[in-house]
């Protein structure tokens, strides 16, 4: 026979009751207070699970509780009890890793090395399948604003020589053709905003005066078409949403109930997650542009050179719009692309 | 007969943080389903640690019937996302249709975990009705904040307009115009989180007990506004120091992210000011009578006295330590706050205890279904 203190809480009123709660080896119980006895069996009542140093709570059959502060010796009444029991639920296990300090190492180690996976691995693949698998028709959706923010004050119309525009445009729409792509591309020149060029996810890319000024060739501005094209090809407006959404839904998940302090603990990795993600892509569209570039024959050459006169350029201008920020390094980007000069 | 008994919080951090990063680790293998046995454990090790007269509480929630719940809104809102993607028109619906069963799911979320709580086997309870919820919570909470917007935009933009009153006068109608919607705004705030502590203690019961909230709205006023006017002055003395040399200074990077920092931990410092005094005021006028005597016997009340200064710091730490450490200093965080939080409370018991008896109407399941929690919607209470 096993002993332990209990309190008792008979479920009608606020009053606590010490008694002293017996189990037989066979498991029948007395719970003895004042001069009263309740008897019940062991497997009819219900034990709350471990957790910490917290008191345990046994609910007995008659809808009465009594709360166990003794672990120890609780602990032995369980063990002797072990055999009648049917299994000992997941959360005695999940009791068990909390208790042993070198689960918990392991834990943590796992836990990091899960989120660093997810975060650098899970996310990127799974935004990626999911945006390559949704209908292009969301494309148009994400591109809805792209009509107003071409004809806003941030551009003027195109003052380079409309055979210039055109000998650009026929050499991108003969590329674009092999491409054999679902999206519908088309080309617009504009004066604005330094040397650039952006895509829209729709299809529309934007080439700025002063970028088409600045290549010596119209290889060379194609190759930066190219690689605009190649973000739209593969999806990544959509994949960015994707990936931001998961990131916003990750950090929620994992600091959740930590209130408002969230946003200032959050943002911060949030925002570098997103620079790297979209320094990712980057990366991807200037794959696209080798990979196109090698199935055709053509050197890689010219795109290089136009990567390095960009960001030469922007080194001395202040341009806000840095066109390398959220780009991988210029020159680790052409010294990729030499490597297969043929 | 009259006794004080002290609250107390024994959770320990290096406990805590064996029982979170399991949680976490098991959360992430299950792909989320053991969120719900997380959120239970979380929960039950809280309210474990939480004594007071010798005796823990209790949280009692079966994790299958939060699975459940969670699954229903995950499944409803990812199908909705997915019409609305295919229909873009129905996107329109989306938004406000989200917004609509906001109130429903906070009432039964308080329902819910009323009814899983218990002290000494007594349950607590939430009684609040539907109606009184989307009065709060809609109306109040979200229709009037965007009347006085919308209302305020109206009033402003023909200022714009309207080119004949030019100059001096415009800009004085302007600044009166974005004053009163601010004034407009302070005030709604107050009014809400005012109502929102009284909707929250008034419709719990603890028993038979229930809980009446006897603050007023006065004091809330009186709190916010020196809330408000104290982070207003600190912000322009602030801004005037720094910025005297001109306005150049503010685009260099150092000095917009020295700025950001200041005004965050302004904010920071508001709100443990705000806290502290609404958190004070609402538990030491609060009240737990017993209706069923007439005139009804006041049983229990509270004397809470939380620190400003001593919260802030709490706070400021507790965000520091957990940014730093990437998020593994967030069980230490939450225990040093429960901790503080939980000591400084006592509770005042004016008679017996075992006068404080169950509801015995209430423990049949008068409640209707077990809905289960659908969402974790924190008012912030």
């Amino acid at each position: 026979m096993i002993k332990i203190p209990a309190n008792y809480f008979d479920g009608h009123s606020a009053l606590a009751i010490k008694a002293e709660l017996r189990l037989q080896e066979n498991g029948e119980c007395q719970l003895l207070w004042d001069d009263v006895q309740y008897d019940f069996v062991w497997t009819e009542a219900e034990l709350s699970p471990a957790l910490g140093k917290t008191a345990r709570i046994l609910r007995l059959p008659n809808g009465a509780k009594c709360e166990i502060s003794d672990l120890m010796v609780l602990a032995r009444m369980e063990a002797q009890q072990q055999a009648k029991q049917k299994s000992r639920g997941l959360l005695y296990w999940v009791n068990q890793m909390e208790s042993r300090w070198h689960f918990i190492v392991i834990t943590v180690v796992l836990v990091i090395g899960l989120a660093f996976g997810m975060v650098g691995y899970g996310l990127p693949a799974l935004s990626k399948s999911v945006a390559l698998a949704l209908p292009i028709s969301i494309d148009q959706r994400l591109s809805e604003g792209a009509a107003g923010l071409i004809e806003s004050e941030l551009f003027k119309p195109s003052e380079l020589p409309l055979e210039r525009q055109q000998a650009i445009a026929t050499e991108f729409i003969r590329i674009i053709n092999q491409l054999n792509d679902e999206h519908s591309f088309s080309l617009i020149f504009r004066k604005g905003l330094a040397a650039n060029a952006f895509a829209f996810p729709s299809g529309i890319i934007l080439v700025t005066d002063d970028l088409v000024n600045l290549a010596q060739t119209d290889a060379e501005v194609v190759g930066v078409l190219l690689h605009e094209a190649g973000h739209v090809v593969n999806r990544h407006g959509l994949q960015l949403l994707l990936q931001s959404s998961a990131v916003t839904l990750l950090v929620t998940a994992i600091t959740g109930d930590f209130s408002a302090s969230t946003g200032f603990i959050a943002a911060l990795p949030m925002l570098l997650l997103k620079k790297g993600y979209s320094r990712d892509l980057e990366r991807e569209a200037d794959d696209f542009v080798l990979e196109y570039m090698k199935a055709q024959g053509l050197s890689t050459q010219p795109f290089a050179d136009m990567l390095q006169r960009i960001s030469q350029n922007h080194e001395h201008t202040d341009s806000i719009w840095q066109y390398t920020s959220s780009h991988p390094a210029t020159g680790e980007r052409i010294s990729r692309l030499r490597q297969v000069v043929p | 007969m009259n006794t004080r008994q002290a609250f107390q919080f024994r959770g320990e951090a290096a406990e805590y943080f064996r029982i979170w990063i399991v949680n976490l680790f098991l959360t992430i293998i299950s792909l989320g389903v053991y969120s719900a046995w997380a959120k239970v454990r979380n929960k039950q090790y809280f309210y474990g640690n939480t004594m007071v007269a010798g005796n823990a509480f209790e949280y009692s929630a079966d994790p299958i019937i939060i699975l459940k719940g969670r699954l229903l809104v995950v499944a409803v809102l990812s199908s909705f996302s997915l019409v609305a993607s295919y229909y873009p028109l129905l996107d329109l619906f989306y938004s406000p249709l989200i917004l609509l069963i906001l109130p429903w799911l906070v009432l039964r979320g308080l329902m819910f975990n009323a009814r899983y709580s218990s002290y000494r086997n007594l349950y607590f309870a939430f009684v609040g009705r539907v109606r009184s919820t989307y009065m709060l919570i809609l109306v109040l909470g979200m229709l009037t904040p965007l009347l006085i917007l919308v209302g305020g935009y109206f009033l402003v933009i023909p200022l714009f307009e309207d080119s004949l009153s030019e100059g001096v006068m415009q800009m004085i109608w302007l600044l009166l115009a974005l004053g009163g919607v601010a004034f407009l705004l302070f005030v709604w705030w107050v009014l809400f989180n005012y109502y929102l502590q009284r909707y929250y203690v008034n419709h719990s019961h603890y028993g038979r007990l229930s809980f009446a909230m006897m603050a007023s709205l006065k004091q809330f006023f009186v709190f916010f506004s020196i809330g408000i006017l104290g982070f207003l002055i600190a912000l322009m003395l602030f801004l005037s120091f720094n910025f005297s040399s001109g306005i150049n200074n503010l685009i260099a990077d150092s000095m917009l992210a020295y700025t950001i920092t200041t005004v965050s931990i302004m904010l920071l410092y508001l709100r443990a000011y705000l806290k502290v005094r609404v958190f004070n005021q609402v538990w030491n006028m609060t009240r737990l009578m017993d209706q069923v005597d007439q005139p009804p016997i006041q049983l229990m009340s509270f004397h809470v006295e939380l620190k400003v200064n001593a919260l802030f710091f709490v706070y400021l730490t507790n965000i520091i330590a957990s940014a730093l450490s990437l998020g593994l200093l967030i069980p230490w965080a939450k225990v040093r706050l429960a901790r503080y939080q939980i000591n400084r409370m006592t509770l005042l018991l004016h008679g017996d205890l075992d006068r404080i008896i169950a509801d015995e109407k209430m423990k049949v399941g008068s409640f209707g279904g077990e809905m289960g929690d659908l969402l974790d919607i924190n008012i912030g209470l």
